[in-house]
């Protein structure tokens, strides 16, 4: 297999400023090695199929990362700005319900506001897709809470609210970083 | 400790002694072992991508005789993920020792 069917199969689905990083370490590479672009690469480089899992890992595809397109459509903004109001809207709600453990509870209702209110202004100042991404987190982390506060308060419900925590902490956290990692090397500020 | 670790582990000690590029820490993976790790060189440049987005190598690019070649460099928080990767591999080694005895 030549260099470049390698590269091909190796970086075909990922974002053009990844593909040039590791086209450019891998030709380097092979230079160093003293292959020339016609030679099998496969006996030093090893199986494309392998570099293109370890680089999915750690990068965005090229889909994924074309959906954090920089004017997201109308119904991708509404989603968002009710996300952004789903804390608030819980904030309210414990006002009027006496059954939630923030009713009442004036330190720790003001602690989660305040964290809510730096939370927001600081993933302001971010790449929008980021900020998108790290809204999401918090959005996903009204769902746990919401099911902690309802009256009653089953440990079934409990046990439900910790594993959508950490569901979702896990899988937005791990596309966060990917995004981070993509934005770096396509020569975009996170 | 998985292979992925394993060979995140290997890089930073490379690098622990000076700063190199990518070849030539897969050279010198092979060459420090006699051979017996042969570095996947497919898959070492994402395992140097990750190293560096967690800042634990930093990565320059020098043109060499008109070659241009990316050097990278253990940077002071790889060098104490090195010595706690070192610490979790010995402790894995005496314990597999512990059980597989020396066949004497």
């Amino acid at each position: 297999m030549k260099a470049s069917e390698w590269l091909v199969r190796a970086t075909g689905d990922l974002p053009t400023g990844v593909t040039a990083r590791v086209k450019a370490d891998t030709l380097a590479h092979l230079q160093d090695a003293g292959l020339d672009r016609e030679a099998d690469v496969r006996p030093v480089l090893g199986r494309p199929e392998d570099t293109a899992a370890e680089l999915r890992r750690l990068y965005l595809t090229n889909r994924e990362w074309q959906g954090f397109s920089p004017q997201p459509s109308l119904l991708l903004r509404v989603g968002e700005g009710m996300q952004a109001f789903l804390w608030p809207a819980i904030l309210i709600w414990s006002l009027f319900e006496p059954l939630t453990p923030l009713h009442g509870n004036w330190p720790l209702w003001w602690g989660i506001a305040v964290v809510v209110s730096v939370f927001l202004s600081i993933t302001q100042r971010q790449h929008p897709a980021l900020r998108r991404l790290w809204r999401e987190l918090l959005a996903s982390w009204s769902y746990p809470a919401t099911l902690v506060m309802l009256p009653g308060r089953d440990p079934v419900f409990i046990a439900l609210a910790l594993t959508l925590f950490v569901y979702a902490t896990y899988t937005i956290w791990h596309r966060i970083a990917r995004l981070s990692r993509t934005l770096t090397l396509e020569g975009e500020r996170a | 400790m998985n292979t992925r670790e394993q060979l995140r582990l290997l890089i930073l000690a490379v690098l622990e002694r000076q700063p190199e590029h990518g070849y030539a820490i897969a050279q010198a993976i092979k060459a420090r072992s006699d051979g017996l790790l042969n570095a996947r060189e497919g898959t070492l440049y994402p395992a140097l991508h990750a190293l560096e987005a967690e800042g634990l190598v930093e990565s320059q690019e020098h043109e060499i005789s008109g070659r241009v070649r990316r050097e990278y460099r253990l940077t002071a928080k790889g060098g104490g993920a090195l010595a706690k990767s070192r610490r979790m591999w010995a402790a894995q080694v005496q314990a597999v020792g512990a059980v597989i005895g020396s066949g004497a």
